[in-house]
């Protein structure tokens, strides 16, 4: 199953600079909030979460809900 | 579909001290995206009986969750004596939106138009069919080939990145928009409960990231268009038990921000009440979590065209009832009829179990389209007070059905 990862950055010129790391890495960016300063991206390998974390960003899983039914959509 | 173990412990001492080992900390069941890298899922726990059900982690590569568990299993039979078993997996039963559940549409079985009768939706249109309001479907998508959703009736959208907008392979959310605001104007099959209501289509994974995107979306419409905007939700968490409150979340204060714009916010109680173990006829236990405990939201249950509750609808009095800014919920309920035929994604189809508290939901926000077209102005309060006090009372503890059955025109007479 592909991760998403939730990466939060604390400033403006990090946010700027993290879009550009992902974009130039290919990686596959869901939801970018520049409000939040927050990026949903797909999957990533250890050592770009690594340079990510570099511009002080944290990186977490996105938490998924689930469609209301009585199993997992 | 990995593997799953069930541990059974002799005494609570040992049960109680292996789930430390398992998670990290007491909640062990975690929801779906929220587990912490590299721990096995702690995937059922029973406390009367005590045994919990554990898989590999699904961040792992499979072979590594594997060994990792194993570990772990072994922890379990030589620190606490567990018995360890494969956890059997039975057939699923017919899940409500499960496609192989649903029957051949028969045009003699009940439909929307029928629960539109039940709730006098029809009765109210003459005051109003919610024109100048726009109801925002958080849900899989809006199939926009359908009559239902004229251009005319769609006012904006939210997908994410490189996604197509108006576009519903699931089928869920187009069900919830039919519900909400569909037209036979210009050739649809069914009116929603606010007919004369716009849409937007907010298509989504349910993804924490994409929920606050979306709610700072409608914040924006709200604040730069003056929109008067209606979100209706039918998603949640699945679980049979207390889930923990989801840390770092982005959600939630977005919703904030929303519900402070003046965004009116309906959710669905949930399907979890036999997975919480209650019985059909049973008001317990509180199978509605998290933020449907909120008291500047409202929360939809579920029950047939006979005014019983669905088997599957989450009870009250929510999660976190007895905290600041919480009331009991559910706060109304909305019918939703067996084998009942409905929109679901391009074709009319017919869902043996109802439409679940999926289909409840934007019942309560078509109906708050109609007041709200009445009187735009109307705070949060108001509003949910109209629906409540003009709802019908059924014989039921109010943890199961809230202030009873929802009636549009008692509603919009009592304005």
């Amino acid at each position: 199953m592909a991760m998403r990862y939730k990466i939060k950055v604390p400033s403006e010129k990090a946010y700027q600079e993290v879009r550009e790391t992902l974009r130039a890495k290919n990686v596959q960016v869901f939801v970018a909030s520049e409000k939040r300063r927050t990026i949903s991206a797909g999957n990533m390998s250890d050592s770009l979460i690594l340079d990510i974390k570099e511009h002080g960003a944290t990186v977490s899983l996105d938490q998924q809900y689930d469609l209301e039914s009585r199993k997992r959509a | 579909m990995p593997r799953r173990y069930k541990i059974r412990f002799p005494d609570v001492e040992s049960y109680e001290a292996a789930q430390t080992l398992a998670t990290g900390n007491s909640n062990a069941v975690r929801p779906r995206g929220a587990q912490e890298f590299g721990r096995s899922l702690v995937r059922v726990k029973n406390d009367k009986r005590r045994y919990i059900s554990v898989e590999p982690a699904t961040q792992l590569p499979e072979a590594v969750g594997e060994e990792r568990l194993g570990r772990q299993l072994e922890s379990f039979y030589k620190q606490f004596g567990g018995n360890i078993v494969e956890d059997y997996r039975y057939n699923l039963e017919a899940d409500i939106f499960d496609p192989s559940a649903f029957s051949p549409d028969d045009p003699h079985a009940p439909s929307l138009d029928d629960v539109l009768t039940l709730i006098e939706a029809q009765n109210a249109w003459q005051k109003s069919t919610g024109e100048n309001v726009t109801i925002a479907v958080i849900d899989t998508g809006i199939d926009g080939t359908r009559p239902e959703f004229p251009a005319s009736k769609r006012v904006g959208q939210w997908q994410p990145l490189n996604d197509t907008p108006w576009t519903d392979p699931h089928g869920h959310g187009t069900m919830c928009a039919a519900i909400a605001a569909g037209t036979r104007s210009e050739g649809g099959a069914f009116d929603g409960v606010a007919p004369g209501a716009t849409l937007i289509a907010c298509k989504t994974g349910f993804f924490d990231s994409e929920l606050a995107a979306i709610y700072d979306y409608l914040i924006g419409l709200v604040q730069a268009q003056d929109m008067t905007v209606i979100a209706t939700n039918s998603f949640g968490i699945f679980t049979g038990t207390p889930p923990p409150v989801p840390t770092d979340s982005d959600f939630i204060p977005a919703l904030d921000d929303a519900l402070a714009a003046g965004v009116k916010v309906f959710f669905s109680a949930g399907n979890y009440h036999a997975e919480a173990g209650g019985s059909s006829e049973k008001c317990e236990p509180n199978s509605i979590w998290l933020y449907k405990c909120r008291v500047d939201v409202m929360t939809v249950a579920t029950c047939n065209m006979d005014g019983e509750m669905w088997y599957y609808s989450s009870r009250g009095p929510g999660q976190h009832f007895g905290e600041p800014d919480t009331n009991s919920k559910p706060d109304v309920t909305a019918p939703t009829p067996p084998h009942g035929r409905i929109l679901y994604g391009s074709t009319i189809k017919s869902l043996p179990n109802g439409w679940g508290t999926s289909g409840a939901c934007p019942q309560v926000a078509g109906l708050a389209a109609l007041l709200l077209s009445k009187n735009p102005k109307l705070t949060t309060n108001q509003l949910f007070d109209y629906i409540r006090n003009s709802a019908i009372q059924l014989d039921h503890n109010p943890a199961c059905c809230g202030a009873g059955i929802i009636n549009c025109k008692r509603a919009i007479d009592s304005f």
